[in-house]
C-alpha cells in the first residue's frame, strides 16, 4: 500500500506546474547577489591596478603607460576581489551568467 | 579449483560520475579478489595553492564541485589560526550557515546518485527537484550555485538580511516537508530494501581498523563528527551526532538521510540565535608558522595543513579529503560480495575522487 503512494503521487506530478523553468517562455531571473562578469565604469577608473593584483585568475591587465585595461571574461571565475577591493568603486558586478561564445574576446577599455 | 574471471569496473563506468578502476577477481558471481587505482583526476591544486593566500582561497575551493564551501572554509580555518585572526560571531553564524546548506544539497544529491543506481528513477528525479530549491538558495547567499567564494580570512563576505533569512526558512520548511514524505516513502520501499539491506555489511571492528569516517562511519553506530569539536558556531549549536546501526548500504543511506533533516534543523536553529554585528574584520599581512584544521565535510572528515613564512605566499599546503580514509576498507568490505551488488555498495561510501587526488 505504501509503496501505492509513492506512485499516485509521481502522478500527481503530471498535473501540477512543472518544477523547471522552461526557458524561452519564461526568463531565469539571478538573484541580486550572482556574481556574473565585470564592468568597468572607465570615468572613474584612475588605472591603479589593484584589481589585476588580487585577481586570482590574472584575467585583468592594466597598462598605465598605454593607459589601457583588458578584460578576459573566459578566464574570470566570477570571484567579485577586484569589486571589492577597487578603492573608486569603478568596477561592478554584472548579475548575469556568461553567454557561450566560439573565440575568446578580450573586453577592452 | 574454480576458474577466475578478471574484471575490469572503471575507470569510465555508467554508475561512476567519477574515474575510479576497481579490478575485481570473479569465481562466478562471488567475488574474491579486489584492487583499485587512483590518478586520472590529478590537477596539482596542492602545489597550485603554494601562492598568495588570498588567491589560494579560490583554488582551494575548487577541489570539490559538491562540498566546495567547506574547503574554503577549512583553508580560512588554518589561516586563522596561523594568523591569530579575530572572526565577528555573525560571521561564524553565517559560515556554519553555508555548511550545513552545503550538506542538505550534498546529501539529497547523493540519494538522488544512489537512487538512479539501484534503477529508482523516480526517487532520483524527486530528491534533485528538493536539491534544486537548496541550491538556489545558497545561490541568494553567497552569489554562486557551488563555487560560493564566501569565507574570507576574517569573516564572509556578504550578510544576510532580515528578508532574506524568512525566504530561506521558507524555503527550507517546504524542502523538510516534501523531503520527509519522500524519505518515509523511500525507506519502506520493498524494492529498495532489497537491494541496499545487508548488503555490504561493515561491522565496528573494520571500520575502526581502516579508520572510516563520516556518515560511513557513523552508520556502523560509532558516534564521531569532528563539528562536536565546536568550530565555528557549532559549539553554540547543541546536537548529537545521527548514528544508525547495522554497517550495510541501507544504515549508510538512513544515517545520510537522518542528517539531511538534523543539518535543516541546525540551519534553522542559526537563524534562531544568530545576532546583528559586523561580518568582516579586514586583515592584511602575512601568515607565519604552521596550522592544521578539520572540519566534518558531508562525507567525512576534511583535514588541512599550511606553513607559512612570514609573507603572503604560502610554503606548503596540504589536503587529505574524506574519501581517501572511505575508500580503503573497500578492498576488504567488497570481499564475497555478489557481483550485482558491488556499484550499489561503492557507491553508498559516496565516493569524491576529484577530492581526493587533488
Amino acid at each position: 500500500m505504501i509503496e501505492m503512494s509513492l506512485i499516485s503521487y509521481s502522478l500527481g506530478n503530471l498535473f501540477k506546474k512543472p518544477a523547471t523553468i522552461i526557458d524561452p517562455f519564461r526568463e531565469l531571473k539571478p538573484p541580486p547577489r550572482f556574481r556574473g562578469t565585470i564592468i568597468l565604469d572607465r570615468d572613474k577608473c584612475i588605472l591603479c591596478g589593484l584589481c589585476s593584483k588580487v585577481c586570482p585568475a590574472n584575467c585583468i591587465e592594466v597598462d598605465r603607460a598605454a593607459k589601457t585595461y583588458r578584460y578576459n571574461p573566459i578566464k574570470c571565475i566570477s570571484c567579485r576581489r577586484c569589486v571589492d577591493v577597487c578603492k573608486k568603486e569603478a568596477i561592478k558586478m554584472h548579475a548575469v551568467a556568461k553567454e557561450p561564445v566560439y573565440e575568446i574576446q578580450i573586453i577592452q577599455y | 579449483m574454480m576458474a577466475r574471471t578478471i574484471v575490469p569496473f572503471g575507470p569510465q563506468h555508467p554508475i561512476l560520475a567519477e574515474p575510479v578502476r576497481y579490478t575485481l577477481e570473479l569465481e562466478e558471481e562471488t567475488v574474491v579478489g579486489v584492487d583499485f587505482e587512483l590518478g586520472w583526476m590529478h590537477r596539482g591544486i596542492e602545489k597550485g595553492a603554494e601562492q598568495d593566500y588570498n588567491k589560494a582561497i579560490f583554488m582551494c575551493e575548487r577541489v570539490c564541485g559538491i562540498c566546495s564551501g567547506v574547503h574554503s572554509m577549512t583553508f580560512v580555518g588554518c589561516l586563522e589560526k596561523a594568523g591569530d585572526i579575530p572572526v565577528p560571531d555573525r560571521a561564524k553564524y553565517l559560515r556554519t550557515i553555508l555548511l550545513e546548506l552545503e550538506r542538505i544539497h550534498s546529501h539529497l544529491l547523493w540519494i538522488g546518485v544512489a537512487a538512479d543506481a539501484v534503477g529508482f528513477q523516480n526517487l532520483f528525479m524527486l530528491t534533485w527537484r528538493e536539491r534544486e530549491h537548496v541550491v538556489d538558495l545558497m545561490e541568494a547567499i553567497t552569489g554562486n550555485r557551488v563555487n560560493h567564494s564566501y569565507v574570507m580570512p576574517g569573516g564572509v563576505r556578504g550578510d544576510v538580511d532580515e528578508k532574506m533569512a524568512k525566504h530561506a526558512l521558507e524555503v527550507l520548511g517546504a524542502v523538510e516537508a516534501s523531503a520527509k514524505f519522500v524519505a518515509d516513502q523511500a525507506s519502506h520501499d520493498r524494492t529498495l530494501i532489497s537491494r541496499v539491506k545487508g548488503v555490504g555489511i561493515m561491522d565496528k571492528a573494520m571500520c575502526l581498523r581502516y579508520g572510516v569516517v563520516g556518515p560511513n562511519m557513523r552508520g556502523c553506530g560509532i558516534k564521531q563528527d569532528c563539528r562536536s569539536d565546536g568550530y565555528e558556531a557549532y559549539k553554540w549549536l547543541d546536537f548529537e551526532p545521527v548514528t544508525f546501526e547495522g554497517g550495510d548500504n541501507l544504515s549508510r543511506v538512513m544515517v545520510r538521510v537522518l542528517e539531511t533533516f538534523q543539518s535543516i534543523e541546525l540551519v534553522k536553529k542559526c537563524f534562531k540565535q544568530i545576532e546583528p554585528g559586523p561580518i568582516m574584520e579586514e586583515f592584511k599581512g602575512g601568515i607565519n608558522g604552521e596550522a592544521a584544521y578539520r572540519c566534518e565535510a558531508p562525507r567525512g572528515e576534511l583535514f588541512y595543513f599550511i606553513r607559512g613564512n612570514g609573507t603572503k605566499v604560502l610554503e606548503r599546503v596540504k589536503i587529505r579529503a574524506p574519501t581517501l580514509a572511505n575508500l580503503m576498507v573497500t578492498r576488504e568490505l567488497l570481499l564475497g560480495e555478489e557481483f550485482a551488488n558491488i556499484p550499489v555498495t561503492i557507491l553508498s561510501f559516496d565516493p569524491c575522487f576529484s577530492c581526493t587526488e587533488r
